[in-house]
């Protein structure tokens, strides 16, 4: 007629198991996010995220500091010919280190990708579609660059230099995705002179 | 996955295992929380954040436990911490000689259930109650107890006894007053 208190306990503690609330999950992975951050690649979303979120700092720093950039003698930009250099004394480059750092990545990039391009006949129409985009891209952005020296920086003025690099590289990855598609079609079909 | 590969890709800081392995003893960790913080959301931060540090000292888990026991330890140390903070300490010197005999007397009446015995451990002061919880319920020997407290442990061997004591006593009673 006895039982053994340590055995009562061997047993219940898989019965009565009290729940957590709802959304503990979401909770926990906040709390993962924060402490131990997954370290990803930079893609060009997130890059954008974090320029938008600079760019309020831009901003700040910016119209404190435009007395600073105002240059009476401002040098004209340069555009055309080479691809993605941006002549002047001002660029968004100089707004900020970060913004340094975003124009920097985007152009080595779009370089590298133009650098990896092989033009032959079989792609030249599409090639031309593409080059075509991007030289006015270029021009525009020569643009904006003189409107950025002319009437200082702005948020409408950094927000478009930044999606026209990010829309380049955009189109770059395009292109290069789209080569990659006929090359695949040329080797299937075997039809073709393969490059 | 077997849970070995889990916390191998855990290690790796792999988001999708880190969640699988967290539900997968979330509400067992949650319930011994419950038992010494009574606040659903302490105890809820309290479980996740001993799941943050299990994961960042992964490295330290060499296997020799299971998962489960070196993560419980880790939140059952986290609530002591955390207890310790709030000034309900145990002090040493609830000491006096137990035989073996006495020790192993655990008997009370077949009709007893858990619940009335639970009652009666959530009613005993607080340093017997926690040795008792961390005994009966968390099963820890008075090795691992007294290393989680930071008492000797002769103490803790004298705090379970007089906690079993007292709860065998006041069960007899309710067992007499029932047949009365």
């Amino acid at each position: 007629m006895a039982q053994d208190l340590r055995n009562l306990f061997k047993e219940t503690n898989k019965s009565e198991i009290p729940s957590l609330k709802q959304g503990h999950q979401l909770r926990f992975l906040e709390k993962l996010e924060s402490e131990m951050p997954v370290q990803s690649k930079p893609t060009l979303r997130k890059l954008f995220w974090k320029v938008a979120a600079m760019i309020t700092i831009v901003l700040g720093g910016g119209y404190l500091s435009y007395p600073l950039f105002v240059n009476s003698d401002s040098v004209v930009i340069e555009s055309k010919e080479e691809k993605t250099t941006v002549k002047g004394n001002l660029t968004i480059g100089s707004l900020s280190p970060e913004l340094n750092k975003v124009e920097k990545y985007y152009i080595a990039n779009i370089n590298l990708q133009l650098s990896t391009l092989k033009f032959n006949k079989d792609n030249k129409d599409l090639f031309e579609g593409y080059i075509t985009r991007l030289d006015e891209l270029d021009k525009a952005y020569a643009n904006l660059n003189i409107e950025l020296n002319e009437h200082g920086p702005t948020e409408e003025t950094i927000t478009a230099l930044i999606d026209n690099l990010k829309l380049r590289l955009e189109l770059l990855f395009k292109l290069k995705n789209k080569l990659k598609e006929i090359k695949l079609i040329q080797n299937g079909n075997n039809t073709n002179e393969t490059i | 996955m077997s849970t070995t590969e889990l916390i191998k890709k855990c290690k790796l800081n792999d988001r999708k295992s880190q969640l699988q392995l967290y539900n997968m003893y979330c509400e067992g960790m949650y319930s011994v929380a419950k038992r010494y913080l009574n606040d659903p959301v302490e105890a809820e931060d309290m479980i996740q954040d001993a799941f943050v540090k299990a994961f960042q000292n992964l490295a330290q888990f060499k296997g020799d436990v299971t998962f489960g026991a070196w993560l419980k330890r880790i939140v059952i140390n986290r609530c002591f911490d955390k207890m310790k903070m709030r000034q309900l300490d145990i002090v040493d010197t609830d000491v006096h000689t137990i035989n073996t005999i006495e020790e192993e007397e655990w008997s009370v009446s077949d009709t007893v259930s858990v619940e009335e015995v639970k009652i009666r451990i959530d009613a005993l002061p607080q340093n017997y109650k926690t040795v008792v919880k961390l005994y009966l319920m968390e099963g820890y020997d008075h090795k691992e107890i007294s290393e989680i407290l930071t008492i000797s442990e002769s103490t803790s061997r004298s705090l379970l006894s007089r906690g079993k004591k007292r709860i065998q006593e006041q069960l007899k009673q309710l067992d007499y007053g029932a047949r009365s």
